[in-house]
């Protein structure tokens, strides 16, 4: 840490407005913060906070609706939010740097990322084609990719997704900016990607001595790399200082809240009673893709051979990185997609190859809790008319359905009154409550939450675990709990299953599995997590 | 969580009105449509009243029209707004009346093809095994030029109103079913879609329910290019003879049709109805790029 260079970064007072017909008045408001050589800040904060309004003030990025009002964010001494047009695009790349949270989007999918890395080098210096290549791959080099002669010519789509971060990291970098903004570069990312990621930005870093401005929501990832943390709120910054300090001795309430609020990597002591086994599933397999009509297509295995137990009254979690098919699995279980083989038994009645006629009848036993809370409710229906379709589907007449969602959103948290508004005025926690509450409107014994909580903030996400957890308890209810982060794993999951490329690698006991992770892939997962060793929270 | 519970219809109603487009691509349409219905009050005279005496004659011509009737011969005194045509017919009330023809195809045409090709995307897109064939004989449909297959199907029928209608939808069909078909598909996908599948509901209502109100907006649109669209086929066929024969009731593309020997003397039969052709297709297409961006959320995006 270098807390006496000079900054290379130092914003003061910055003040952004929003449209009039925003929710509050400005997007953010008296920012103070800086970053110095060869230091990482870590802007953490939930969503609206106003973190990434901040960076693209910075950059020159604001759209043109939102406009700085007061302040100054003073790059090396220039102030970027008063320069020309022409001056702030030399600045970027040159002096600062920006990456972006979805590694996809933000490369062009049609030129090769040799190109792309190149660019950046044809704009802004004078460098030959030859000299250029050299720089690329040795950029290429530095960010550790796999052999570069080659990749250099690659798409991106032919790349994995920390590979395009990686290019991500090039692009910003090849020209060696004193400063990068980072925002949320690793939220898209597997747990092991994103660890990878973080190292060797923390490793650039250290080598170039470029000052970091790193944006997220995950106070994982902040007690991972950063030097100084500004925790901000609707806005507001409302404290700021060293790791540790935030990290172990907050001051402010919200910080507090925050940190209590993240879920810890050491599972409690839970108490496992066997109960009647509801659900079993063995030998589960789903292939996707069929031979074309013209040749062989492409067949994807994502399930193999999987077998699981699902007992009245436990929560059985399933982790696995993205592609590890545990959304498949859920899926073939809610019969979303028919499984292409194996069984899945309902108590004692196969339901895994019955046709959706006779399946109906069976619907209302399981139950499912979708990722996305703007997509899981139908815009143009009431509330009150998404909780009373399933019930009325099952022949409970209107007016007994209309009491029952009265009662389970008063259980979920929510005034009965607002059944009769429409999704777009909930925010995503109200919406998640109010899809588990649509999900118990017909009684079901099994409720899958499929990355129930991954779209909500640290704050809501943690409600919403205790909402399930206290449901699951007074309704006896089977849970099958899909997750790819294994801090919320930890606190709700009694027994766990590891999903690696559609085969189970590992279950058990889910307390056992963090203590002694028998399979590599395991021990691999559970290292991987950002700030494992942190115990958050429990300063007070 | 808003006070006012104002639901996402009501909201999408407010942004209409504050379209430029929509106001004056809809104020138009409304006034064609006015013309077409208050057509008699507006000063005209019967559109096929032939006059021999007042042939050819320029705009602005004020003349007697000689009428015979049961009780023998009247004489009418006449002022020919847009000159008269070779029969002495007096153009002004003929494009008049040939609105109602032109509303009547396009906004028709723009129902059926609607609606038949609604009913055959959603099934398209929600039953994937019967989806490859129908959209097969769709592609294979598409693959014949509009206007040549609205001149077969027109020449296997008898030459009316009916049958143009039919010889204009049936090339527009395809054209809905795709966008039908496209939006269900990713609708399809949707987890409210598929809550509603675990919740037990049957298909018609899923499809009622949660898919079809998707295609609303994205069909009000296409429907008026539709209507757009079928007003000019429709006139290029009664152009060509093939559509409504000029005698029995004046169309816009029937009156331009009669008018081609005359026209480098007459100029005025073909200008006035060209005219308001242009100006109605104009405005419904205006409408329905006001609609697109209102509607469209893809364009209602940008701030």
């Amino acid at each position: 840490m270098s807390k006496n260079s000079e900054y290379i970064l130092d914003v003061s007072d910055l003040t952004v407005a929003l449209p009039s017909d925003g929710d509050r008045d400005h997007a953010i408001e008296n920012i103070n913060l800086s970053v110095a050589a060869g230091e990482i800040v870590c802007v953490v904060g939930e969503s609206g906070s106003g973190k990434s309004v901040t960076a693209s003030a910075v950059m020159g990025l604001l759209p043109s609706s939102l406009r700085p009002i007061s302040g100054q964010t003073l790059l090396e001494g220039e102030d970027t939010l008063n320069c020309s047009k022409r001056r702030l695009r030399d600045l970027r790349g040159t002096r600062m740097a920006m990456i972006f949270q979805e590694p996809m989007t933000a490369l062009n999918p049609v030129t090769k990322v040799g190109e792309q890395i190149s660019e950046m080098l044809e704009i802004h210096t004078q460098l030959g084609a030859k000299e250029r290549r050299i720089r690329v791959l040795e950029i290429m080099r530095l960010v550790h990719l796999p052999d570069p002669e080659k990749m250099i010519d690659a798409y991106p789509h032919q790349l994995s997704g920390g590979q395009r971060q990686r290019i991500m990291i090039a692009i910003a970098l090849v020209l060696d900016p004193v400063l990068l903004i980072a925002d949320e570069p690793t939220t898209a990312l597997d747990v092991t990607t994103q660890a990878q990621i973080l190292k060797l930005i923390k490793e650039l870093q250290e080598r170039q001595g470029t000052g970091v401005l790193f944006i997220t929501h995950d106070f994982g990832v902040v007690a991972e790399i950063a030097d100084r943390v500004v925790v901000m709120q609707t806005g507001r910054i409302v404290e700021q200082g060293t790791r540790d300090e935030i990290l172990f001795n907050p001051q402010h309430e919200y910080t507090k809240m925050l940190m209590r609020a993240v879920p810890s990597m050491t599972p409690p002591v839970r108490e496992i009673n066997q109960t009647q086994s509801l659900l079993k599933v063995s030998k589960l397999e789903k292939v996707y893709g069929k031979p074309g009509l013209f040749g062989r297509g492409r067949v994807v295995r994502a399930v193999t051979g999987l077998d699981l137990q699902l007992h009245a009254g436990e929560t059985l979690g399933i982790v696995g990185e993205s592609g590890s098919g545990k959304s498949t699995v859920a899926r073939c279980i809610a019969r979303l997609t028919d499984p292409t083989s194996g069984s899945v038994s309902l108590k004692d009645v196969e339901i895994a190859n019955l046709v959706e006629r006779d399946l109906r009848p069976f619907r209302n036993k399981i139950q499912i809790v979708f990722q996305d809370p703007y997509r899981s409710l139908n815009p143009r229906r009431t509330i009150s008319q998404s909780m009373v379709e399933a019930p009325i589907n099952f022949g409970t007449p209107y007016y007994e359905a209309q009491e029952k969602a009265k009662q389970l959103m008063e259980l979920v948290g929510l005034s009965a009154d607002a059944l009769e508004r429409y999704p777009h005025q909930f925010s995503g926690g109200q919406r998640q409550r109010i899809c588990i509450a649509r999900a118990l409107m017909v009684d079901p014994k099994i409720l899958i939450a499929d990355e129930a909580v991954s779209a909500l903030d640290v704050s809501v996400q943690a409600q919403v675990l205790e909402l399930l957890d206290d449901i699951r308890k007074r309704f006896e209810l089977a849970m099958l709990f899909i997750t790819h982060d294994l801090r919320v794993a930890a606190q709700i999951c009694d027994k766990l299953i590891v999903m690696q490329k559609g085969k189970v690698v590992e279950s058990g006991v889910t307390s056992e599995i963090y203590s002694r992770p028998k399979h590599d892939y395991t021990k691999l997962l559970l290292d991987a997590a950002p700030g494992r060793n942190v115990q958050f929270g429990t300063a007070e | 969580m808003s006070q006012n519970a104002q639901s996402p219809f009501q909201s999408t109603i407010f942004r209409l009105f504050k379209n430029p487009s929509v106001l004056i691509g809809g104020t138009l349409v409304f006034l064609v449509i006015a013309l077409a219905i208050f057509a008699p009050l507006l000063g005209t005279i019967d559109p096929n009243q032939t006059s021999t005496s007042t042939r050819l004659k320029a705009p602005g011509y004020e003349g007697v029209m000689k009428i015979y009737t049961d009780e023998g011969r009247v004489k009418v005194p006449i002022t020919y707004r847009m000159g008269s045509d070779t029969l002495g017919r007096d153009v002004y009330s003929r494009v008049i009346y040939g609105s109602r023809i032109s509303l009547v195809v396009g906004i028709s045409v723009a129902a059926i093809a609607i609606s038949i090709g609604m009913l055959i995307g959603l099934i398209a897109g929600y039953f994937r095994f019967l989806d490859s064939v129908i959209m097969r004989v769709m592609d294979g449909l598409m693959a014949i030029p509009a206007i040549l297959l609205a001149i077969a199907v027109v020449s296997v029928f008898n030459a009316g109103l009916m049958s143009v209608i039919i010889a204009i939808v049936v090339p527009e069909v395809p054209r809905v079913v795709r966008l039908v078909r496209s939006i269900v598909l990713s609708i399809r996908e949707e987890p409210y879609v598929e809550a509603a599948v675990t919740a037990g509901t049957r298909v018609p209502s899923l499809l009622i329910r949660h898919v079809l109100p998707n295609t609303i907006a994205p069909l009000i649109v296409q429907g008026t290019f539709i209507v757009a669209s079928a007003i000019i086929v429709e006139a290029i066929l009664s152009f060509l003879g093939l559509g409504i024969p000029a005698d029995e009731i004046p169309t816009w593309g029937n009156i331009m049709g009669a008018a081609r020997e005359n026209f480098q003397l007459h100029p005025h039969q073909i200008l006035y109805p060209g005219l308001i052709l242009a100006v109605t297709v104009l405005s419904v297409n205006m409408l329905g790029d006001g609609l697109r961006d209102t509607l469209d959320p893809r364009f209602s995006k940008r701030l």
